[in-house]
């Protein structure tokens, strides 16, 4: 999990930080850092973009701290503004070009990118496996199973439809049943067996 | 993770999803925060650049270029037009057109607007290949026609109040109007001199290809956020 679930501050640094005290910031930051950089690493498969998507993540909570009006909780707020730099360095990928995937337009309008093939023995541990899909897909699983995001959230948030959402996180889950299904049958324990039915 | 762990995953919470939220998280690079403080003053002092140089949000600044280039290409061009003084050296807000007819546009080959309107929607027409046929006078009218249509947008800013969650275009149209800034603010200038004009003209039609960009980016942003409609 990225982990901000587990992270709670005391309003009072909050209130600091709103305040401008950049002492605060830092403790904010050494509290959350950690379920940013995972949220972010996750979501694209790179150190380097994590880290990247890390330093830009609080330079927003640093510049928009002082509107945050506590409605929901710091950590869902930085978590937020976590998975729209992630988004955003997707779509600016998009953009440009950089990104080496082909497009596959479905009869609905919606479109699945599909990295490359990998390499067959990373299919046996499920990190490897996660990297393996393509960077909407793994976005759309990891903002899906682990943080909680629901498929019109999703949507919403890509600026595609529910269906879309839907179907990307159907063929990941299908695309890891896949991956891991190799290492399962080798195994042939009952556990690994029902992972993948 | 380990095997077994992912194994046991599997097995407690009987998903895919159930291991992904059992993955342990990943520890942030060390220095990370010395690295959000500098990141965040030089946004700073970038944004304190821009606000300088784009005035309200528009392309008050994109004249500079203009005006630098009619200035260089000798007295009469911008018949009509009456431009400070000071703009042979111009600070980001030196410069400012009195008037708003431009005679230069009817010089052009085609109508600047004839040539937007070709552009917009995805007519088949080439874009760079029209920006290659323009001479200097002709991409300095259709530079005009750019930012008057700019102007013409309502004001949004994505970064503003209540917006820091948007997931938008904000990156990409900053990286725009800091890459027209600095075309307008020294490479155009530094190479007017050079006698050989095929530089600033290649730097102008670049300058073209990033205004047609950033016009894009801020309609659609403007048409998101429910200022206009998305019409074209």
């Amino acid at each position: 999990m990225s982990g901000f679930a587990n992270r709670t501050i005391d309003p009072a640094f909050v209130r600091a930080a709103q305040r401008g005290d950049m002492k605060a910031h830092e403790i904010i930051y050494r509290q959350f850092a950690d379920p940013v950089y995972t949220l972010a690493l996750r979501m694209t498969g790179s150190p380097t973009v994590a880290d990247d998507i890390l330093q830009e993540s609080f330079v927003e909570v640093l510049r928009g701290i002082a509107k945050f009006r506590g409605e929901a909780s710091l950590a869902t707020w930085i978590r937020r503004i976590a998975v729209s730099r992630c988004l955003m360095h997707m779509r600016a990928a998009w953009n440009r070009r950089r990104l080496l995937f082909s497009e596959i337009v479905g009869d609905d309008g919606t479109f699945e990118i599909r990295a490359d093939e990998e390499t067959p023995e990373l299919a046996i541990d499920l990190e490897a496996a996660l990297d393996s899909l393509s960077p909407v897909a793994r976005a759309v699983v990891w903002l899906h199973d682990v943080e909680g995001y629901t498929h019109k959230e999703i949507a919403e948030m890509m600026n595609r439809t529910s269906s879309f959402s839907k179907s990307q996180l159907a063929r990941a889950h299908k695309r890891l049943r896949e991956r891991l299904a190799p290492a399962a049958e080798a195994s042939a324990t009952p556990v690994r067996q029902a992972m993948i039915a | 993770m380990t095997s077994s762990q992912t194994e046991n995953s599997f097995a407690e919470d009987g998903g895919i999803a159930g291991a992904l939220r059992a993955l342990p998280p990943k520890k942030a690079p060390d220095g990370g925060w010395e690295r959000v403080l500098d990141r965040h003053e030089a946004r700073r002092q970038l944004e304190s650049r821009r606000r300088r140089y784009w005035g309200g949000g528009m392309a008050v600044a994109a004249s500079i270029a203009v005006a630098v280039v009619g200035l260089q290409m000798g007295a009469g061009f911008f018949a009509g037009t009456d431009i400070d003084a000071d703009a042979r050296n111009p600070g980001p807000e030196a410069v400012v057109f009195r008037g708003e007819g431009v005679s230069s546009s009817s010089r052009a080959s085609r109508p600047p607007s004839q040539i937007a309107s070709e552009t917009a929607g995805g007519a088949a027409v080439d874009f760079g290949q029209q920006l290659e046929q323009m001479d200097m006078e002709a991409l300095v009218a259709f530079s005009q026609f750019q930012e008057e249509r700019l102007r013409s947008l309502p004001l949004f800013d994505p970064a503003g109040p209540g917006q820091v969650l948007e997931v938008g275009s904000f990156g990409l149209t900053t990286e725009l109007e800091d890459q027209i800034a600095l075309l307008d603010e020294g490479l155009i200038p530094a190479t007017l001199n050079a006698g050989d004009q095929a530089v600033p003209r290649r730097l102008l039609q670049e300058r073209a290809l990033l205004m047609e960009d950033l016009f894009d980016l801020r309609h659609a942003e403007a048409a998101e956020a429910g200022f206009i409609y998305a019409d074209f």
